[in-house]
């Protein structure tokens, strides 16, 4: 059997290239991951402030349910932290690869019951484009990390027939964008602790 | 129809040779007698096309060759010389010359702060020699996983506008021209459009003068307020003097809507001016592709 001449430096080199590009798309997912969060809070207070009563009153705050395709990220401390990087990224890359047909629909329901919100829908848009972003900023890194990415399942956006419920639905979806902004946000960092740049 | 002409209405490249063939057809009823294709007269803009370029295929089809097409002016016509003297048209056809596109050169583009969030992408290109044809131009992009539509020049074939610019993540940006006798697509780079921003200028800029008469209170608004770090440049004048005077970049090379200006000459007029740049925070190779600007110079501010 022949053995091949290992060149260490280089390949540490090479290694460490690796490394300083995963850590460099993380820092750069991580950087999205932080203007969605802002986006997201700008999002949920605009989207409360255009859908009327009960929307904005203190004591509105229904439990968000979750949807195939987009569940609730709420974990325990403890299952947060024992997930792996694999599980964590796949977790993400599910989320913002659904996100942008829930927002997009949501989109279209304010475009029928509040047409004149422009800058609601200029919101929504701007939402559903940085989600689509992330989930490629985390599939490269998960490429970058020799990790597969699944393919996304389709889904279909609930599409509830009453107004009410339409202003309902999509403010369950603008709850569940931030927090899956929130969620990315700290899986990111936690990330950027194992691959400083 | 006394026959036609193959092929119908070619693009041919300039300096190539050409070839076209004339098929007079039976039914032609308004040329008496059994006519041959040896009568027949090729003509390129009603110029007599020498003989010894022409090839007789059978009776009814005849080739006419062009080495040098810049012999070739449209139209090309073929034509029957009929009892003796009489020239009859049979057909006709428009041959556009003209040259495949080149590999678009030079693709810069800034990310041009528009409005406080917005972001658009203006790219220009070098579009190559003049093809003489109608060329059509695409600036395309997209993500690692994802496509987006063509920006179409609107005027002209060196630059398009890319509406929305979204920072932190990457976007391949490259040029595709295409005419009929082909397409060349430009080299692509590769860039985070955060890292290559050109601001709106700082704004509602003021000088506030203070208790000692040779210090000035510079004030200013920015109009970037994502979690990335600004650099400043920051200039002044006596008024009615040209000398500017900077303050040193390292001075002011953190985010600030402020700065004290000292060492003035007392009870003196001066004016200031700011501009400001996203500082580098990328450290990839993505990030040198399209490197940040500075944004204009604000308005100037007296005190």
């Amino acid at each position: 059997m022949e053995v091949l001449p290992v060149d260490l430096p280089n390949l540490r080199t090479s290694s460490s290239h690796s490394q300083q590009g995963i850590a460099s798309r993380i820092s750069q997912a991580h950087h999205l991951s932080v203007s969605m969060q802002r986006g997201s809070e700008q999002l949920l207070t605009e989207y409360v402030l255009r859908q009327g009563i009960p929307f904005g009153n203190a004591d509105f705050n229904p439990h968000v349910p979750d949807f195939p395709g987009l569940p609730s990220p709420a974990l325990s401390q403890e299952a947060w932290k024992d997930l792996s990087d694999a599980e964590r990224l796949q977790q993400d890359v599910m989320a913002f690869s659904n996100l942008p047909a829930f927002l997009s629909a949501v989109k279209r329901q304010q475009e029928m019951l509040n047409s004149l919100a422009s800058e609601l829908h200029r919101q929504l848009e701007t939402a559903g484009m940085q989600c689509r972003g992330m989930a490629s900023n985390l599939k490269s890194i998960m490429t970058a990390m020799g990790l597969m990415p699944e393919p996304a399942v389709p889904v279909e956006p609930p599409n509830p027939v009453e107004n009410f419920s339409k202003k309902l639905v999509g403010y369950y979806v603008c709850q569940l964008y931030r927090e899956w902004a929130n969620r990315s946000e700290e899986d990111l960092a936690l990330l950027a602790t194992k691959y400083p740049l | 129809l006394c026959g036609h002409i193959v092929p119908e209405s070619p693009v041919v490249p300039i300096g190539s040779n050409f070839t076209a063939l004339c098929v007079l057809s039976d039914s032609c009823q308004n040329i008496p007698g059994n006519v041959h294709a040896n009568q027949i007269i090729w003509k390129t803009k009603n110029k007599v096309v020498p003989k010894e370029q022409y090839t007789i295929i059978n009776q009814t089809a005849s080739l006419v060759t062009f080495n040098d097409t810049s012999t070739l002016v449209s139209p090309l016509t073929c034509n029957i010389l009929v009892e003796g003297s009489i020239e009859q048209n049979i057909y006709g056809i428009q041959v556009q010359l003209g040259l495949p596109p080149e590999e678009p050169k030079n693709l810069s583009c800034i990310v041009t702060q528009t409005e406080k969030d917005k972001y658009a992408l203006p790219c220009t290109w070098d579009p190559g020699r003049n093809t003489f044809l109608n060329t059509k131009y695409y600036l395309r992009h997209k993500w690692v996983y994802e496509n987006f539509s063509d920006c179409i020049p609107s005027d002209g074939n060196n630059s398009c506008t890319i509406e929305n610019a979204m920072f932190f993540v990457n976007v391949d940006v490259w040029v595709e021209a295409k005419n009929d006798l082909g397409k060349a697509e430009s080299e692509h780079i590769k860039f985070d459009p955060s890292t290559c921003v050109k601001l709106l200028p700082p704004r509602k800029v003021s000088v506030n003068v203070s208790e000692l008469p040779t210090v000035l209170k510079l004030s200013w608004d920015n109009r970037f307020d994502l979690d990335l770090e600004l650099e400043f440049n920051i200039r002044y004048k006596v008024i009615d003097s040209l000398d500017w005077l900077e303050v040193p970049p390292e001075d002011i090379a953190t985010r600030r809507t402020s700065f004290i200006l000292q060492d003035l000459k007392p009870h003196t007029k001066y004016v200031c001016q700011v501009r400001s740049k996203i500082k580098r925070w990328a450290e990839a190779t993505w990030s040198d592709n399209c490197p940040a600007r500075w944004s204009d110079w604000s308005k100037e501010a007296v005190g």
